[in-house]
This record gives structure tokens, C-alpha cells and sequence, in this order.
């Protein structure tokens, strides 16, 4: 009697634990916000380098995960600062008024393979859109330079229309200096405790 | 007790006086040579313009012009500050010594003024956008600095007898720290803007930081040397 009181004490307490997805934290230092615009004719890269998250995601229980991303507007970096100040100002991304871009998760769903959407509104300046999100899913194992930790990685590309978020009122689309499209890789590198 | 008020320039060692003909020929080709320079300078934001600007229209193209030439011009009146107080005698020849440092103060407060329309200006294009505290925007940050020091330098001088500072005391610090802020400036301005970065601008401030070191080595031998001038 004392051993089945103890078993239905254990299952209890531990597999609530067990079946719910795992946290993982974001590795700031591979994790990474970049964009393409195009520029005339060419491709301008940058990247938001200040940015937070809370990732909850079991590849068996999608449906189980979630994910908030908060980038600060104000670290936008292209390697050029005057270009950069012109983005942070009223002309792009009005920094002062609007610092953060965030995305949270409203439901993930596994597409096929290792291949997930997560479904979520996406808010930059005044625009919140319903955006879907297609993230791969390159597994998860021991992190080879830190045996303590466990390491995963999810990569999402997708393309939005800076216009419909009102960064930028199009004037510099019509000049035909700065494209409209933008594409955005999103490359996440994270870490959870073994 | 220290001397509260800044000494007046001796007769007995003005340089002898000039012809009025002389001393107008002279004057008028000193006048040339600063529009000259002026010139020279002013043409810098049209002709060297940044890529800063191409991306500018209308009365924020204006703004952007505009901060850049009163940091220019700010820049020159702080290289000429030297050399109004230089003791030249050539230039003290044309302009007395008094005035040229009376020119000296009034140019002191109009560098001032070109200052704070700089900064104005090149904020006020870019609507105000926050710099975020980050290595790269050093140059920025230095001019800031800057300007901040400026500011204080020509306030300090303005209001040194109604704060009580000690001529002596004051002077010493002026003397001694402006040749750093001319450093600092010269830093600043080749690494702000890449109107800067290469070619004839780069020269220029280059040159005028090698003539304001010239004659600040000028002024620190004639003061330490056995014998001087007062």
C-alpha cells in the first residue's frame, strides 16, 4: 500500500514536469535578427543585435510551445551609423516613439518534418499584423563546448512589406533608392540545463 | 592676492605703426586670405557632401546643410581663436593688440552660437533620433563632449568676474586646455562626417591643426622663454 501511495505520489509531482515543453534561453551571442533591403540595385544587410525572448518549444507537443521576441530598434546596425541614425529617426523607424518590435506566439503547429508555424502577431511602430512563421527545426543534443547545457537551433526566413508597418512612407520606394520587401532571417541558437 | 582682471597690453612693445595705406593693403589681404579659407570651407558640404545628405529632401536637407556649415565655420573660429591671440606681428601691425583680443572674446561667443546651431541643425534632420550607447557612434558622442567644453569655455569667460573666478587662475586653465579641445575638435571632425575621411577636406583640417599647433609651440616658447613679452 505504502509503495503505490509513493509511486502515485511520484507520478504526481514528476510527470506534469516531464510532458511539459521545455524553456529555453536565448545565446544572445547566436542569435541573430538580420534583414536584406534592397538598395537600388543592391542588398543592404543589418542586423538587431539588442533584442530578448522566451522560448518554450517541444518539437513532440508544438502545440505546447511559445515564443516572445522583443527587439530594441534603437541597436539596428547596417556597419554604417549615419545609415543607421537614418533608421532609428521619424523617416524609418521612429526609435524615440516606438523602441521595440515584439512577436508573440499565438500557436505552433508542426507543418511536416522538422518544419513548425508558429502563428503570432508581429507589431512594429503602430501596425500589429497575424503573421505565420515557418521555423525549421534542426534538433537538439548536448552543447559541444558546454557539456552542461543543452543546445537547440530553429531557423525562420520570411519577407515582409516594411510599408504596411509603416517604416517608412514610401517616398524613398518611389525614388527607387530603398526597396519595400524585406526579407528577415531569423536565426536562433538556444540553451536549457541538461 | 591675485590679479582679477586680464592684463593690458604694454605700448612700449607694439610693433612700430603702419602707413594707413600699408596698414589698409594689409588688412584687406588678410581679409582675403580668412574669405579665402571660408570659402574653401563652406564648399565642403556641396562639394564633398556625405551620402548623409542624399538621403535628405526639402527643409531637413536644409537642416543638415545647414548644421554641417555652422560645424564647419565653428570649427575655423576655433582654429582662428589661436591665432587672434598668437601675438603676431604682422597681424598686430594692422589690428591692434587690444582689439584682437576683444575680437578674440566676440569670437568666443559667435563659435558658441555655431555650436549650438550644429548640433541643433544635424539633430533636428534626423528628427531628434536617439543615439544609443554604443562604441561606434564615438565620434558623435566626442562632439557632444565637445561642445559641452566649448559651451563652458565661453560661458566661463563671459561670467568670470560674476562667478569670481581669479583672472590668473582662469587664464592658466584656458591657456593650457584649449590646444586639447583643438585636438579634440581636429579628432572629431576627421572621423564625424566622410566628407573628412580622404581628399582636399582632409588635408585642410589637417592643415589648419598643424598651423594652431605651430603657433601654440609659438606662444608656449615666447612664454618661457627668459626675457618675454608680458
Amino acid at each position: 500500500m505504502k509503495r503505490m501511495l509513493m509511486l502515485l505520489l511520484s507520478l504526481i509531482l514528476f510527470v506534469p514536469a516531464a510532458v511539459n515543453a521545455a524553456e529555453w534561453k536565448l545565446d544572445p551571442d547566436h542569435t541573430n535578427f538580420y534583414f536584406d533591403v534592397k538598395h537600388v540595385y543592391s542588398t543592404v544587410r543589418g542586423s538587431f543585435p539588442d533584442f530578448s525572448g522566451k522560448v518554450v518549444f517541444d518539437p513532440e507537443q508544438p502545440e505546447k510551445s511559445s515564443f516572445r521576441f522583443e527587439v530594441k530598434v534603437a541597436s539596428v546596425n547596417t556597419m554604417v551609423t549615419q545609415r543607421d541614425t537614418h533608421l532609428r529617426s521619424a523617416d524609418f523607424f521612429d526609435a524615440g516613439k516606438y523602441p521595440v518590435m515584439t512577436f508573440q506566439s499565438t500557436g505552433v503547429s508542426r507543418v511536416k518534418d522538422n518544419v513548425y508555424r508558429v502563428a503570432g502577431k508581429m507589431t512594429i511602430k503602430d501596425v500589429t499584423k497575424d503573421v505565420a512563421l515557418d521555423f525549421v527545426y534542426h534538433g537538439e543534443k548536448v552543447h559541444p563546448l558546454q557539456p552542461k547545457m543543452m543546445a537547440t537551433g530553429l531557423d525562420t526566413r520570411f519577407t515582409l512589406d516594411r510599408l504596411e508597418y509603416h517604416v517608412g512612407d514610401g517616398k524613398f520606394y518611389k525614388m527607387g533608392a530603398v526597396g519595400k520587401d524585406v526579407d528577415v532571417l531569423i536565426t536562433l541558437e538556444m540553451l536549457r540545463d541538461r | 592676492m591675485e590679479n582679477q582682471n586680464p592684463p593690458s597690453p604694454s605700448p612700449a612693445h607694439s610693433p612700430p605703426a603702419l602707413s594707413p595705406r600699408a596698414r589698409l593693403l594689409r588688412g584687406a589681404l588678410c581679409g582675403f586670405a580668412a574669405c579665402a579659407v571660408f570659402a574653401f570651407a563652406w564648399s565642403i558640404p556641396f562639394q564633398f557632401a556625405s551620402s548623409s545628405l542624399l538621403y535628405k529632401t526639402g527643409i531637413f536637407k536644409v537642416l543638415l546643410r545647414g548644421g554641417k556649415l555652422c560645424g564647419i565655420s565653428a570649427a575655423l573660429l576655433a582654429f582662428f581663436q589661436i591665432l587672434l591671440v598668437a601675438r603676431l606681428r604682422f597681424l598686430e601691425r594692422i589690428v591692434a593688440q587690444k582689439r584682437l583680443y576683444a575680437l578674440h572674446r566676440t569670437n568666443g561667443v559667435v563659435l558658441a552660437a555655431f555650436i549650438l546651431l550644429h548640433g541643433g541643425g544635424i539633430l533636428e534632420a534626423d528628427h531628434f533620433a536617439l543615439f544609443p550607447l554604443e562604441k561606434r557612434y564615438w565620434p558623435e558622442f566626442l562632439g557632444m563632449g565637445l561642445a559641452a567644453l566649448f559651451l563652458l569655455f565661453t560661458g566661463s569667460a563671459l561670467l568670470r568676474t560674476r562667478l569670481g573666478l581669479p583672472y590668473q587662475a582662469w587664464a592658466g586653465l584656458h591657456r593650457f586646455s584649449a590646444p586639447g579641445l583643438l585636438a579634440l575638435l581636429t579628432v572629431h571632425v576627421l572621423a564625424v562626417s566622410e566628407s573628412f575621411h580622404a581628399g582636399p577636406p582632409r588635408w585642410f583640417i589637417l592643415a589648419l591643426a598643424g598651423a594652431a599647433l605651430f603657433l601654440y609651440l609659438r606662444i608656449l616658447r615666447r612664454r618661457f622663454s627668459p626675457g618675454r613679452r608680458s
